[in-house]
């Protein structure tokens, strides 16, 4: 866990990042359960986790008896981030609210956010 | 027969016991030329060297293979094996009954061969010498119940202690008694009444330790 | 579901120490993680269900088979390393995997060089000179060669330096892709339990504080970092395990979070600023912690 993050939430980040940037086309086959459980030393069921939600996500789909597939990307990819990005808003509206901060200064701190994004990028 | 584990871990003790018994029948044959080679002094020292042996080899058995595997902590990875408690009583048993049998009986024959064969020595040490070599077998069983049911080397060591102890004592109990001090040195052959039952009582005291010791042991209900 | 480990009501009466009412039930193709201080009965256990102690009440089943009563045969198919247990010192690694070997068909001599290059051991030295997690390794790869159906570990990392615990750990999830094996370890290491376990079962003071999928542990203890108003007192909230508070800031640490929970907290007048995912390490600390002193919540 070295981002702190639960580890089947990395695991479903780490297989959207490949299916956007192409890696994993429509239909590419991912590892079986246990093969990818071998191969990362992590618990069964948190990559059954990972698999299950992704698959409730859309982004894959699971032929029982015979693995699981990345689904038709077209369709799912820009839907899909677009609804992540929403629900970070609202937790990022919904926290601001907790800490006392106002609109003007939240917008303030999301353009720092994607000042030091671009920042990263290019040092 | 003997069931599969029970002979694996017997061959198992057997070599890692290989120069022990290599070296115990090696000093012991040398004790043998000694005893036979003539004149009190080689006589005294080939007997004294005899016995040592014996002893030795029986005292190094049981530390190496019973007390050891507490102290060095192997029983488990042994008892992890598909094995029984009981097999496990058994195979310790006949391991160290048949390495030490091979060795004691060798010598024993050894013995009986000099004395009867050789003029230097007189045939009529034989019935002290067999009460001997009976002793020092049962002695040895001793040792071996011992060390199986109390699994403690604290206890193994006092057994070793005494035993060595009245040894002394009964050799020279033994030595002393009548018909033996007087046909000891001749080439009259007297086997008294007492010394037979001596021989029985050996006899009896070595089933009687085996067989409790199984019988122990198959009552504990822990391994470790 | 078939269960490759069963053990119900067991308990165990020592002088000092007593083992009871644990019951555990592992299924076949799982990887269950036992946590518990020392002396907590975690080796106990693993003892009682190898059959090299005798349970003094209980039911135990391992692969099917009646512990202590039918232990040759359910051993021929479970590879036990313990902590406690040591190889024979004069003999080489080759002699122990011959050994092993003459005893078990299943021994696989290629997956054992493999393991043996993977483990960086060399056969041809006296099993007396290797250091700790060497020894360690060279134990493991006598079970893991012979591919048992069940693995029952005593402390497989403990010492381990991190690269050697890595293989370690990569070679026993290894063993799980057969989804007929089944391992059950017990660890101080919480990373460990936490990296590789399906179920995972408390066990404090000889008996089970709580059993259960990882997920779920992970997913519903939580820390809360309020902020109060001093003078108001926070709401008695069910499965709250602990509330830590100094000046105005409150860390409460449950069992069950849900959002509710902050609703609550918030319409008493406090701030919520930080709900909180908990290690294994902290999840575990708390628990214990909070069973042995009966909480005033």
């Amino acid at each position: 866990m070295a981002d702190g993050r639960p580890m089947y939430l990395q695991l479903i980040e780490q297989v959207r990042q490949r299916v956007a940037i192409g890696d994993w086309p429509s239909g590419h086959e991912l590892p079986s359960i246990r093969e990818l459980a071998a191969e990362l030393s992590v618990s069964v069921i948190t990559i059954k986790r990972a698999y299950l939600e992704l698959e409730r996500e859309g982004v894959i789909v699971t032929r029982h008896g015979r693995g699981s597939f990345v689904a038709d990307t077209n369709v799912v990819m820009p839907d899909r981030f677009n609804r992540d990005l929403d629900r970070h808003l609202e937790a990022a509206a919904r926290l601001a609210a907790q800490l006392g901060i106002d609109p003007e200064t939240l917008e303030l701190r999301l353009r720092d956010a994607t000042n030091a994004l671009t920042q990263d990028v290019s040092s | 027969m003997i069931p599969f584990m029970v002979k694996r871990l017997i061959l198992k003790d057997w070599y890692f016991q290989r120069l022990p018994i290599l070296g115990a029948i090696g000093m012991g044959a040398i004790a043998l030329l000694m005893v036979s080679a003539g004149g009190e002094a080689a006589f005294f020292s080939g007997t004294v060297l005899l016995v040592t042996v014996l002893i030795a080899l029986g005292v190094h058995l049981v530390m190496a293979t019973v007390v050891n595997e507490h102290t060095a902590q192997t029983l488990p990875f042994v008892m992890s094996l598909p094995i029984s408690p009981r097999e496990y009583t058994a195979a310790k048993i006949l391991a160290n009954l048949l390495i030490f049998l091979v060795t004691w009986g060798a010598l024993s024959i050894g013995t009986g061969a000099v004395i009867l064969g050789r003029a230097t020595v007189p045939d009529g040490f034989l019935p002290f010498a067999a009460v001997i070599l009976g002793e020092i077998l049962a002695s040895y069983c001793l040792l071996l119940a011992v060390a199986l049911v109390t699994e403690s080397q604290g206890w193994a060591i006092g057994v070793i202690v005494t035993t060595n102890f009245l040894f002394n004592a009964f050799l020279f109990w033994v030595a002393h008694m009548p018909s033996v001090a007087a046909t000891m040195g001749t080439d009259v052959i007297v086997w008294t009444d007492a010394l037979v039952l001596l021989l029985v009582a050996e006899l009896a005291a070595i089933v009687f330790l085996l067989a409790f010791t199984l019988w122990a042991r198959a009552r504990k209900k822990d391994l470790l | 579901m078939t269960l490759a480990i069963r053990l119900s009501a067991v308990g165990k009466d020592y002088p000092h120490f007593v083992l009871k009412d644990i019951d555990l039930a592992v299924p076949e193709g799982q990887v269950m993680g036992l946590i518990g201080p020392n002396g907590a009965g975690k080796s106990t256990t693993l003892r009682i269900l190898m059959g090299l102690v005798h349970q003094d009440r209980g039911q135990v089943e391992v692969l099917g088979r009646a512990m202590p009563a039918e232990q040759t045969i359910a051993k021929r198919d479970v590879g036990f390393v313990s902590e406690d247990m040591r190889l024979y010192k004069s003999a080489t690694l080759a002699w122990h995997m011959a050994f092993i070997a003459s005893i078990y068909p299943e021994w696989d001599a290629k997956y054992a060089e493999v393991l043996v290059k993977r483990f960086g051991l060399r056969k041809d030295q006296k099993v007396g000179r290797l250091s700790h997690g060497e020894r360690v390794k060279a134990t493991l790869l006598l079970v893991l060669a012979r591919r048992p159906r069940l693995m029952v570990l005593d402390e497989p990392t403990t010492g381990l330096d991190p690269v050697a615990r890595h293989e370690v750990l990569s070679s026993l999830m290894e063993a799980v892709t057969d989804e007929h094996r089944t391992i059950l370890f017990s660890s101080h290491n919480t990373t460990d339990i936490e990296q590789i376990s399906d179920q995972i079962t408390f066990i404090d003071r000889g008996h089970i504080v709580e059993s259960g999928d990882k997920e779920l542990f992970l997913d519903r203890w939580r820390r809360v970092r309020l902020e109060i108003e001093p003078g108001v007192a926070l709401p008695v909230l069910p499965d709250v395990v602990s509330t830590v508070g100094s000046g105005r800031l409150s860390i409460v640490t449950t069992s069950n979070y849900d959002d509710a929970m902050s609703d609550a907290w918030r319409t008493a007048g406090a701030r919520v600023f930080a709900v909180e995912p908990m290690t294994l390490e902290e999840i575990f600390v708390a628990r214990v912690v909070n069973s042995r002193a009966p909480e005033a919540a």
